[in-house]
């Protein structure tokens, strides 16, 4: 690749390019990445050495296993997923990080906030939580999805919901019961394993 | 040369920097050794600090990009930063006395230093390896890509040595890319 084309190549574009032994391509994207990482990860730590440390790590076990990116997802979400879970992992190792459920995270759950969720609060990763959570989103089965925006996104009321869907509302609860759980074990099945795999698991199971 | 075996890189981020830790990078995969990345600051605030970290992070940008074998994951050597408050020579100097290092490799920037000083410095370590400043892999997008081994040993072969252990050329001499280049190096100096 030529450094014109370097340097207006897209993200996806460089991927394709270190797929065939460009390394030019990896300098580039690893370039334009690396310090968003650091800054990702120092977001979780607060410290720099160790920041430095996951930085490091997440970025070479992305770029070690640059050729399972399917593009199902941009390059900087899969990059960032990798982060995240790195990051996760390595502060849940240390006993500074225990996973909250995703009802307790997004959608506002009144519930007694332990100390370390508090700190994840504060590292400001709402955002991409958020991301990983609309991925998923978009790939539950349409009913759910519907259901999911109508009552989050457009915050209908039970009552609306019960009248649209011309279900009881005890059935409207147990239906957003049901989805929002399905939606934790997903979310936290992206985190564990990442959110290209479950994504990939989600269109098999739904083609089959 | 086992892997009980540290190499010691000092740099300066106010100094280009890349080539020589990407160089020392490359001879801890060879040698499967611990690598100590060193340097010293006037005043380790937030700002500073952060700088050195993004710049060992673009630094190691560097070496997966002009170093790094296709085929290997050299990443899993171990490295560890130390970032030393105070004069670069002195916070080196005490870093040496209590950081004991087989080798240390100095970067051409350092060539500046008093002789005193570096005599000082190498006499601390258990021997030292002086780059020389060879021009950085060009960035030629239209060639192929050069050869890594042979710029890793061109490398080695313009560095000057001191007190190196035996065993340290025992331990390149296993590294099977070196035939490669020698035949190469051979071939070029008999025509």
């Amino acid at each position: 690749m030529s450094i014109k084309n370097l340097i207006t190549a897209t993200d996806e574009e460089l991927v394709k390019a270190i797929r065939l032994d460009d390394r030019h391509a990896l300098g580039e994207l690893y370039n334009r990445f690396y310090k968003r990482v650091f800054h990702k990860c120092y977001s979780f730590t607060k410290n720099h050495e160790e920041a430095f440390d996951l930085a490091q790590e997440s970025l070479l076990k992305a770029f070690d296993n640059i050729h399972s990116f399917k593009g199902k997802s941009s390059f900087s979400t899969w990059l960032y997923t990798i982060t995240h879970r790195h990051c996760l992992a390595a502060l849940k190792k240390k006993g500074r990080f225990h996973f909250h459920s995703l009802e307790e995270t997004l959608y506002g759950g009144e519930e007694k906030r332990n100390e370390t969720s508090r700190i994840a609060e504060e590292n400001n990763e709402r955002g991409e939580q958020e991301l990983i959570m609309y991925s998923l989103i978009n790939a539950l089965p349409v009913k759910e999805r519907e259901l999911l925006n109508l009552k989050y996104l457009q915050g209908e009321s039970i009552e609306n919901l019960q009248t649209q869907l011309n279900i009881s509302g005890s059935a409207v609860k147990m239906r957003l019961k049901r989805t929002r759980e399905k939606l934790n074990a997903l979310y936290v099945m992206s985190i564990a394993y990442g959110l290209e795999q479950v994504l990939e698991q989600i269109e098999l199971f739904s083609v089959s | 040369m086992g892997i009980s075996k540290t190499l010691l890189y000092p740099f300066t981020v106010n100094s280009p920097y890349y080539e020589g830790y990407a160089w020392a990078v490359e001879l801890a995969q060879r040698l499967n050794a611990k690598l100590q990345l060193f340097t010293a600051v006037e005043s380790a605030d937030e700002t500073t600090t952060e700088d050195i970290y993004q710049s060992l992070l673009a630094a190691h940008g560097y070496y997966l990009h002009h170093f790094r074998h296709d085929n290997s994951k050299p990443d899993r050597i171990i490295r560890e930063q130390y970032i030393s408050t105070g004069e670069f020579q002195n916070e080196l100097k005490k870093h040496l006395k209590g950081n004991p290092v087989d080798i240390m490799i100095i970067d051409p920037v350092f060539q500046s230093l008093h002789t005193k000083d570096l005599k000082e410095i190498i006499r601390e370590s258990g021997g030292a390896i002086i780059l020389t400043g060879s021009p950085a892999l060009v960035e030629d997008l239209t060639s192929p890509a050069p050869s890594i081994s042979d710029h890793f040993y061109n490398q080695l072969r313009q560095a000057e040595f001191y007190k190196i252990p035996d065993n340290f050329f025992g331990a390149l001499g296993h590294d099977r890319s070196i035939f490669n280049y020698l035949r190469k190096f051979f071939q070029k100096n008999r025509v």
